[in-house]
């Protein structure tokens, strides 16, 4: 639970709106009333940041004396208030995950619970639970196999319901979910390999829960260290992929203060188990592929001005930048024509901007805005960033269930 | 209803009219907006809070500069004149507390109702539960017609507005309400949470107690030109908790109490509010009973019988008429004929006035059952009603199938105080705002009733044990059938060797 809400909390600090998240929780642990600290959950035994709603640091709000650092905290915090559960209880079953990916819901489904992304959208599918061989628990009472993970992700690259993917599996023996995968565009990392548990990451005494898988916990620490803006590529996201290989487990011994300060994320001596990546479907360059483009919503609105030669700029990442023409009284103009007059002088103003699918672009002249930016994809990549989530969680409400210090399936 | 239930109106924190000529200057257009927090003591010394946010509306369909278009666009779309949603989760200690402030709390969980214009109300009536599910967070979407009746006697439509249409209700005991439901609710209030009273509503504080409640009410009328929307959330809070919570609050959001200012020479000091001649709270040996006080219970062992007993008494001194209404699941198959009505332990078929019933059809239709009773004064009734409980299908079981299933609170309904009113409405009495109406309406709690619940690691006992039954017979067939016995010749040389 405080997993997928941890993920949660990042991916909406990263700029991601709740109307973009599809969160599923079996449990309703927050407001359960054995847990201790109603309407709340944490994902550390500290308790300083609750997940779940507030996003208040509360720690920071107790201590009057740290008048500054409180600030700082909230500071952090704005826009991350309230969650924003789509699925929950019974509604979570494989039945609704797969319909959900696939886009096969019965009409009358609101669209909060609408996977609505298209062949320009990156997608980032977190799933945890108790899982095995190829398979993942729902509910305690069904599962989901690593092959209908792998079917429905192909009906999705048919249908063109995803430019990118990324699935992040965190349960025992995770790496066997996604080796069924065979769609292109999908990077898959799981927190262990075939065989292997993973461990929670810690306990809290107070409610006699672990509180946090490990491997979360480690890639939750790394996202916590950048920010939108950052240009954190994959390739120092995963830099420890090799780490199941022996050779890197010799180096580990080694140099294992190296490792500690350098590869923290992916490191099996930390985590206790050995997390895999598979990008052998994922052909981009991990070098040139941001972290954000996953794990947040990053668009760069750049405001020209349609009757003088200034535009307003915002920063310039790869390809995830979102033009709209704005003309005065006229508000965001559909048409292109206006604009198209306007581009040879944009692109001189902005030289990073790349040119040559600007024109290729501007000779098919009167379709719409949105269109136009979906079919330019070389300059336009990621604009909405669906992004879902899907948690088995009987697991923080039965203290007995949760305290797994080895998770036995 | 106790004249003891004394309403503090604490603060009328903000109240405007848009001027008319904000919106369309030929026209009258008058949308109000109007928030309220009301505090009630109760007799335990805890405090009931209603954080009430009204909103009025004409031809919203032009703008909506006050009213959430995320929230009433589905509902005119699908020609609702009047819906109440309520979300509970706890359980109201009727004993103790008497009723909550605000007139349509539900019973714990879920429940909804709504008038719905035109034809095809059921289609209608999908569409809106969904929408709403989407908006607030919840399961509605789960909503069937196997759980939506329609006891039109028990729910009137808001005099004021009266429209043809269909009736339709629904009970969901299971749903909860917690944060993520917060979340969408104050994203309808024109404040946003961020000024205002909503600005006080922290998780932490309307989450941390016994009871709280959410919900709204909408009525609009014929051509929806004027809508009337009430958002409300309720909570029962300890005071002493409260104030701990609320000075966390404080400190973190850093606007809760703007509505006192006090000198800079006071800040870093402590300061105390208090009323003048204020004495010191002693919590009760004894609360005053309720005029009617409704509890019921589930008698009887086993996975096939059961029964539910109702206990309603009348603690004042005229005689009342009640209407007692369960609207049961059709996994519960009730015994009519073996109702049993019981005065002071002795049957009284005579207090049972009335009675309406409609079978369930299972998988399609809830029963309903409407008993009209007459009670006595001081004394008390229990009716008794045994059913059998169904076997469902290995695949209709809940995946938490052991924990059991939720019956919707039964409800108790006021019928003499509901006919003195209707005749006071109608000889034009002002209308009363809507926490000062009279609670027509007591919830009994919900309950948890076992079914039978299968074995279910079964089905794979029974396809390994079937599957060696038939390789057994396979093989020994198969042996027999194509293996040919007979008498074997052994050379004896051989043998020798």
């Amino acid at each position: 639970m405080a997993n997928t809400l941890g993920m949660y909390r990042t991916v909406k600090r990263l700029g991601i709106p709740d109307s973009q998240i599809i969160l599923m929780l079996a449990d309703d642990v927050a407001c359960n009333p054995r847990n201790g600290f109603p309407g709340a959950i944490y994902a550390n035994s500290g308790r300083q940041l609750d997940l779940y709603g507030s996003g208040v640091d509360t720690k920071a709000a107790n201590d009057e004396e740290d008048q500054p650092e409180q600030d700082e905290a909230q500071e952090g915090v704005k826009g991350v208030e309230g969650v924003e559960v789509d699925y929950r209880g019974y509604e979570v079953n494989v039945e609704n995950f797969l319909r959900v990916l696939t886009g096969r819901l019965p009409p009358h489904m609101p669209p909060s619970k609408h996977l609505l992304t298209d062949s320009s959208s990156n997608i980032f599918i977190y799933l945890t639970g108790h899982g095995g061989d190829g398979f993942l628990k729902f509910q305690d009472n069904e599962e989901i196999g690593s092959r209908d993970l792998g079917d429905a992700v192909g009906q999705m690259w048919e249908k063109q319901r995803y430019n990118k993917m990324m699935v992040m599996v965190d349960t025992c023996q995770a790496n066997t979910m996604y080796q069924d995968i065979y769609s292109p565009n999908v990077i898959a990392t799981g927190s262990s390999q075939l065989g292997e548990n993973s461990y929670s990451h810690h306990n809290d005494m107070d409610i006699g829960v672990a509180v946090i898988d490990s491997f979360t916990h480690y890639v939750l620490q790394y996202l916590e260290g950048i920010d939108k803006g950052s240009k954190a590529t994959m390739q120092d996201f995963v830099r420890l992929r090799g780490s199941d290989q022996p050779t890197v487990k010799k180096f580990l011994i080694f140099l294992p203060v190296f490792f500690q300060t350098q590869f923290n994320i992916y490191d099996p001596e930390k985590i206790k188990s050995h997390p895999g990546i598979r990008k052998d479907l994922f052909p981009f360059d991990l070098q040139q592929t941001l972290v954000t483009d996953f794990f947040g919503g990053v668009s760069h609105v750049q405001i020209p001005l349609s009757h003088g030669n200034a535009s307003l700029r915002g920063g310039v990442t790869n390809g995830t930048d979102i033009w709209y023409d704005l003309a005065e009284g006229e508000g965001i103009r559909t048409g292109l024509p206006a604009a198209a007059t306007n581009r040879g002088e944009r692109s001189l103003s902005s030289p990073v901007s790349d040119t040559s699918s600007f024109n290729g672009s501007s000779t098919s002249k009167a379709h719409d805005l949105s269109s136009s930016l979906t079919r330019s994809q070389d300059w336009l990549v990621v604009f909405a960033l669906g992004l879902l989530f899907f948690t088995l969680s009987w697991t923080t409400s039965r203290p007995g269930r949760l305290s797994r210090k080895v998770k036995n399936e | 209803m106790s004249p003891s239930s004394l309403v503090l109106l604490l603060s009328l924190v903000s109240t405007w009219l848009l001027p008319s000529s904000f919106a369309l200057p030929a026209t009258t257009h008058h949308d109000s907006y109007d928030e309220r927090l009301i505090f009630r003591p109760l007799a335990d010394g805890k405090v009931s809070i209603l954080f009430n946010f009204h909103i009025k509306a004409s031809n919203v369909t032009a703008h909506h500069s006050v009213t959430p278009p995320t929230l009433t666009l589905p509902l005119q779309r699908n020609g609702v004149s009047e819906l109440h949603l309520s979300f509970v989760a706890g359980r109201w200690q009727h004993e103790r507390w008497g009723q909550p402030i605000h007139s349509e709390v539900g019973g714990t969980g879920a429940e909804m109702r709504a008038w719905i214009r035109g034809s095809q109300p059921e289609e209608k009536w999908t569409a809106v539960t969904n929408a709403l599910a989407g908006i607030f967070c919840s399961s509605l979407g789960q909503i069937s017609p196997a759980i939506t009746s329609s006891p039109s006697n028990i729910f009137t439509q808001n005099p004021a507005n009266q429209q043809e249409g269909s009736f339709l209700h629904v009970q969901l005991p299971s749903e909860t309400l917690c944060t993520e439901n917060l979340t969408p609710f104050l994203k309808l209030v024109p404040c946003k949470g961020v000024s205002g009273i909503s600005g006080l509503m922290k998780p932490y504080i309307l989450l941390a107690h016994d009871w709280h409640a959410m919900g709204i009410d909408y009525t609009s009328n014929e051509d929806d030109s004027a809508t009337d929307l009430l958002l409300w959330w309720e909570a029962v809070v300890d005071p002493i908790d409260w104030q701990k919570h609320t000075s966390r609050g404080n400190s973190s959001s850093g606007d809760g109490f703007r509505l006192w200012n006090y000198d800079s020479e006071l800040s870093h000091k402590n300061i105390d509010f208090r009323w003048i001649n204020e004495s010191a709270f002693v919590p009760p040996l004894e609360i005053a009973a309720q005029p009617i006080s409704f509890s019921r219970i589930l008698t009887g062992t086993g996975q096939l019988e059961g029964g539910l007993e109702a206990t309603i008494r009348n603690n004042q001194d005229i005689a009342r008429t009640v209407k007692y209404l369960e609207i049961l699941p059709w996994w519960i198959q009730p015994w009519l004929h073996r109702l049993r009505v019981e005065e002071g332990g002795l049957p009284a078929e005579e207090c049972l006035v009335g009675k309406k019933y409609i079978p369930s059809i299972e998988r399609t239709r809830p029963t309903t059952l409407e008993l009209t009773i007459a009670i006595q004064p001081k004394t008390t009734v229990r009716i008794h009603l045994p059913f059998n409980k169904a076997f469902i299908r290995y695949t209709e079981h809940p995946p938490d199938a052991s924990r059991g299933f939720d019956l919707p609170p039964a409800i108790l309904y006021l019928q003499d105080l509901a006919d003195t009113l209707s005749e006071e409405t109608s000889s034009q009495r002002p209308p009363a705002a809507l926490w000062q109406r009279q609670k027509l309406r007591i919830y009994s709690s919900k309950l948890l009733l076992d079914l039978a619940t299968p074995d279910f690691s079964m089905p794979y006992n029974v396809i390994i044990m079937t599957s060696t039954l038939l390789a057994l017979f396979f093989g020994s067939v198969f042996n027999a059938l194509t293996r040919r016995f007979g008498v074997v010749q052994v050379d004896p040389l051989q043998k020798k060797a």
